[in-house]
């Protein structure tokens, strides 16, 4: 049934002396045939158990609490001795919030004020404990002045809600019995005129003052004035804050809709990973897999290399993105994409409040009396080395494939959904438990693994020098892995329940192959890099 | 909301005697029909070169005021000033901008906000880079000579911010 698979014999005529294709060609196939048993299979199998690697680095625990969260260590597409290895959690965000929550109870014997102070002072230092900490050694009553935690003026007015029989509210100019809310300050509004303040100042995700001075609201006070936990959407803000503060240790998943984040207590390893062209890959609860040191999906055969220049290059292609380079900067600091709608030149980046100057990009506070200049300084067009007419249509003809594959992993998603439907489907009907329709959701995962591989072994086939023989070898590889990937595609097609379970043998076989299929395409695209086949460049 | 700018309306017929508020020439909405569209005027303020000239604001309430900051912007081309955009009239103030903006204020806050900014410019934050430049450089006779001159009609050409 296999035996499409195999390797056309007349490889080894062709073959470079130099060159191992036993390593890319006989992967695992034997084994598909000697395949017996449902249990040997797990496609997700545990990275954990591989224990006996001497580079794996001891995980340190910065919380009592991440003690219970599943430990896991990073895939790294292949399983060779002496690779480094990357050991993580993955948190949600309340667990996040759970463990800035502990760092700060640590903190508070040091500052000796309320845990809710706490949480409006490290928003108010964008959660950096140093600053905050060096700051408040300096000048106390300045940081908590500056922070909205004292008035100038001790008045001794209770914060809180109170009723009035008579009141004119001086936001709104409506008179009568009113509940209004006012802090130390005595500033005092009505409920409504607070609420509509507070609604419009949550989606900023900066601490809320008073309406009339720099006080700041806590927590509870928003709560109690909005009637309903409307703090967490200002805490999710902060949630971000201190995950883009310490992002060296924390990373959110990037994939649509997924609010995971993954936590790296110990980085050191992560320095590692270039030297041998591999990735630290890490899967979130829900699955997902990707790039720790880059950000991006998965992106085997290449290493972050090859994905950063194909997708700085991809966008430059892109019409769109043409659009986004054009119209906005990204900030020099944190990198979001801004667009400049109006205004002066002082730009302030709305996510991480650095102040730059929009023509020269360059810090405003170092821009001395030399920024006026920069308004006559015209950036050179960067555009103007022409591509010679062949290699354009080269990139165009991988790029062509590159998005295929992206929009047939798009629709295989929309196929998950289906399977299941098909699952539930097989478990009423024909009375199968849970547990032995699992082999339908890991076929499906093993052909969207399969497909984001394939897709990304066409930056490294663009990049490699062609009339190398490896390079040769690559492509066949790639060959193979899309007869495996369409098979395995096909067979998820089936949609009578009675039909799949027939076929329960062929969707393990296939999907296995896949995977050992996909495993020989990384194995060689890591050969044509480490190698120097492969050289990425613009 | 309709109902603030109603009031602020009915108590600026008093505040506006106020001597502290001398430099408010006019403050009204251009119709008592509609509350929406207001015109100001002001003094240049005494010691500076728009001292002696008056100058008209024109203001917009949006629907949202007081939890949104009103639009203010000086007439096109009649106010060189390093934070004005001399072409549209566009100004760069901060309390202008909804980040900033508290419902605490009023228009005539901001009306004198504006006139504060005539006496006391921010290079830092230029509209206007010519007249910032010589602003930053502390040049204040040539800055002065330049704003007097074209306050007098001087010919002022293509705007250097575009």
């Amino acid at each position: 049934m296999l035996s499409e698979h195999t390797i056309p014999s007349d490889y080894d005529d062709e073959g470079d002396e130099f060159i191992d294709f036993e390593s890319y060609y006989s992967v695992e196939d034997t084994d598909l045939n000697g395949f017996k048993d449902d249990s040997d299979f797990d496609i997700t199998s545990d990275m954990n158990s591989d224990d006996e690697s001497g580079s794996r680095i001891s995980f340190l625990i910065s919380t009592q609490d991440s003690e219970n969260l599943g430990k896991k260590s990073s895939l790294s597409g292949s399983e060779e001795r002496g690779l480094p290895k990357l050991n993580y959690n993955c948190l949600t965000t309340d667990q996040i919030y759970k463990l800035m929550l502990q760092r700060m109870e640590n903190l508070q014997p040091i500052f000796n004020i309320p845990l809710e102070d706490m949480i409006i002072l490290l928003q108010r230092y964008g959660w950096s404990e140093e600053r905050l900490l060096e700051q408040w050694t300096e000048d106390m009553e300045k940081v908590l002045v500056a922070s909205g935690l004292r008035t100038a003026k001790h008045d001794k007015i209770k914060r809180g809600i109170k009723l009035h029989p008579n009141f004119m509210c001086h936001i709104c100019c409506e008179s009568g019995e009113k509940e209004t809310f006012s802090l130390e300050c005595a500033h005092e509004y009505c409920l409504d005129c607070y609420k509509h303040y507070i609604q419009d100042k949550l989606p900023d995700g900066k601490i809320i003052t008073c309406m009339n001075c720099d006080l700041a609201l806590r927590n509870e006070d928003i709560d109690k004035i909005m009637g309903d936990n409307s703090s967490a959407k200002l805490m999710l803000s902060s949630i971000k804050g201190f995950i883009q503060k310490h992002s060296n240790h924390y990373k959110w998943c990037p994939f649509v809709d997924c609010n995971y984040v993954i936590q790296v207590g110990n980085i050191s390893s992560l320095s590692e990973f270039p030297r041998f062209h591999i990735s630290p890959y890490v899967i979130c609860d829900n699955k997902h897999k990707f790039c720790f040191q880059c950000g991006l999906e998965s992106h085997a055969p290449g290493d972050c290399q090859v994905a950063d220049v194909w997708v700085k290059t991809a966008q430059a292609e892109s019409a769109n993105l043409n659009w986004v380079l054009k119209n906005t900067k990204e900030c020099p600091k944190c990198g979001v994409n801004i667009e400049k709608n109006g205004g002066c030149n002082h730009m302030t980046c709305k996510s991480c409040a650095y102040e730059f100057c929009w023509i020269c990009e360059g810090c405003w506070k170092d821009h001395g009396g030399s920024y006026y200049e920069c308004t006559r300084f015209k950036k050179e067009d960067k555009n103007d080395n022409v591509e010679s007419k062949g290699s354009l249509r080269k990139y165009t003809f991988y790029y062509r494939l590159f998005s295929e594959h992206e929009n047939s992993a798009k629709l295989d998603w929309n196929l998950g959904q289906t399977v299941e439907q098909k699952v539930r489907a097989l478990q009423e009907n024909v009375g199968i438990s849970w547990i032995e329709s699992q082999f339908l959701p890991e076929s499906i995962r093993a052909l969207i693994e399969g497909r984001t591989t394939l897709k990304w072994s066409f930056p490294v086939a663009f990049y490699s020098d062609p009339s190398h023989n490896l390079t040769k070898i690559f492509v066949d590889n790639q060959f193979l892995l899309v007869n495996a990937v369409e098979d395995l595609s096909q067979l998820l097609q089936i949609k009578e329940p009675k039909k799949i379970m027939e076929k329960k043998l062929d969707f393990y076989n296939k999907a296995r192959f896949v995977k050992s299929r996909e495993n020989a395409l990384i194995e060689c695209g890591r050969d044509l890099l480490c190698k120097g086949i492969c050289i990425p460049q613009k | 909301m309709s109902h603030r700018i109603g009031k602020e309306y009915l108590a600026l017929q008093k505040t506006l005697r106020d001597p502290a508020y001398r430099h408010v020439l006019e403050l009204a909405p251009e119709s008592d029909q509609d509350l929406s569209r207001w015109r100001a005027r002001i003094a240049g303020p005494p010691d500076t070169p728009y001292a002696g000239h008056a100058f008209t604001l024109v203001i917009q309430i949006p629907s949202t005021y007081p939890m949104e900051p009103p639009q203010v912007r000086f007439e096109p081309r009649a106010m060189p000033h390093c934070n004005v955009d001399f072409d549209s009239g566009r100004i760069c103030l901060n309390i202008l901008e909804k980040a900033h903006w508290s419902p605490a204020w009023n228009v005539l806050h901001v009306v004198h906000a504006v006139w504060l900014l005539l006496s006391d410019p921010v290079p830092d934050s230029p509209l206007d880079v010519d007249l910032a430049c010589l602003a930053r450089a502390q040049d204040t006779a040539a800055l002065d000579g330049l704003v007097r001159y074209y306050l007098a009609g001087g010919s002022r050409g293509i705007s250097s911010s575009t």
